[in-house]
């Protein structure tokens, strides 16, 4: 009988446990949720250009490119910045992918790596390796407590004002790529209009 | 995979809180442990495979996947260990070696559900249409953002269900209870797992969409 009221209060005290957690959890993700974040601004004072874009010209695919496609065209209608950490494998392979469609697609647009979550600027080798046509390092940590941004390789899409238009989830594999490409390819329609 | 399903008279004579079959002969259940774990370890390296680029240490993803493979089973073994601690409290002893070996089994009903997601992506159209209702209906990663809810709850399909009813009736039988009780529990435990995962998600992501 005894065991069995101790069996019991333990019980209990583990079930409080997990009910005290759960609350405690849900606190936690209702004020999470509920804050209200700054909208990124790809003109935000705390982004220090590291590597500007060239004037009117999304990179070196478009420069290839524009004569048989784009010829004459305005210069890039948007700027994707993915949000590059430089240990981060998964950020650089965004990156990539981030290329590519912009490449498949044709798209107007501008790609940017903003160098997130480091708190020293990134050395001239790291800057090196960061294939992109525009780089800018988050010097203040903006994306993440002021924006409330938290994933590695997503697409922050700024338009040409620098106003934040809509985010794309990073590019980890063939799916979220194609994905990636309706998008890119709505705005070569844009763009072409 | 049918958890009444049995081996032969021997291996299952009931004894006190002895009444769960055994899922196999207990020399044959560290080899079927490792093989699931093995096919875990497939499947989460399939799925880092392209997510990471192709310059990427190899190693890397192969320790990534043994780790959550291992995961896995460390959580099958927690889950075990609750349900023997909870069917304890009520004076009903399952066997926790016995339990560990039938969820690392139904398991394989999630790695069915994982596999068939991703050939469900790889075909959209009427076949992803058709396996969504065996995947779940929010498993499919067609939209445009992807938010904390639909990655706790979109795998609700019928290998989902499937999982749940085997996982309660396991317990049934080891308990010598109608199924009810442990459906109840299951399903309470599965909502209750749900509902944090749905919360940590949001938490890890932020404002950012989950791919």
């Amino acid at each position: 009988m005894s065991s069995e009221r101790r069996m019991s209060l333990a019980e209990r005290a583990g079930w409080g446990l997990v009910a005290v957690a759960l609350v405690a959890l849900g606190t936690l993700w209702h004020f999470d949720r509920t804050r209200v974040w700054e909208s990124p601004r790809w003109d935000d004072a705390g982004l220090v250009e590291l590597r500007a874009a060239e004037p009117a010209v999304a990179g070196p695919e478009r420069a290839a490119s524009a004569a048989s496609h784009d010829a004459g065209a305005p210069g890039p209608i948007e700027t994707w910045a993915v949000a590059v950490n430089p240990r981060c494998e998964l950020c650089r392979a965004s990156l990539a992918r981030g290329l590519d469609v912009r490449r498949v697609a044709r798209s107007p647009v501008r790609l940017a790596a903003l160098v997130v979550d480091t708190k020293r600027r990134p050395s001239s080798a790291t800057v090196a390796t960061l294939t992109a046509d525009e780089l800018r390092w988050d010097s203040t940590g903006a994306w993440r407590h002021r924006w409330g941004h938290r994933l590695y390789g997503e697409l922050l899409c700024f338009d040409r004002e620098g106003r934040f238009v809509r985010t794309i989830a990073p590019l980890t594999d063939s799916l979220a790529a194609r994905r990636a490409l309706r998008t890119a390819a709505s705005l070569s329609r844009e763009g072409g209009s | 995979m049918s958890p009444t399903g049995v081996l032969g008279a021997a291996a299952f004579a009931p004894a006190r809180g002895q009444g769960m079959p055994r899922a196999f002969h207990p020399a044959w259940s560290p080899l079927w442990i490792a093989f699931v774990g093995y096919q875990w370890w497939v499947e989460i390296g399939q799925q880092l495979a392209g997510a990471l680029p192709a310059e990427a240490a190899p190693v890397r993803p192969q320790v990534a996947a043994a780790i959550g493979a291992a995961g896995h089973i460390a959580g099958n073994a927690v889950e075990a260990l609750f349900y023997v601690g909870w069917w304890r409290a009520r004076g009903v002893r399952l066997g926790f070696a016995r339990l560990f070996e039938w969820l690392v089994s139904i398991s394989l009903l999630d790695l069915l559900a994982s596999g068939l997601t991703r050939v469900a992506e790889a075909h959209p159209g009427w076949m992803a249409s058709a396996l969504e209702v065996f995947v779940g209906l929010g498993a499919l990663r067609t939209g445009e953002t992807g938010s904390g809810f639909r990655a706790a709850f979109g795998t609700v399909g019928l290998l989902c269900v499937a999982r749940l009813v085997a996982t309660a009736a396991i317990q049934a039988r080891g308990a010598e209870r109608a199924l009810a009780a442990p459906l109840r529990l299951t399903i309470a435990v599965w909502l209750l797992a749900r509902l944090a995962n749905w919360w940590l998600y949001d938490l890890a992501r932020g404002m950012s969409p989950l791919p």
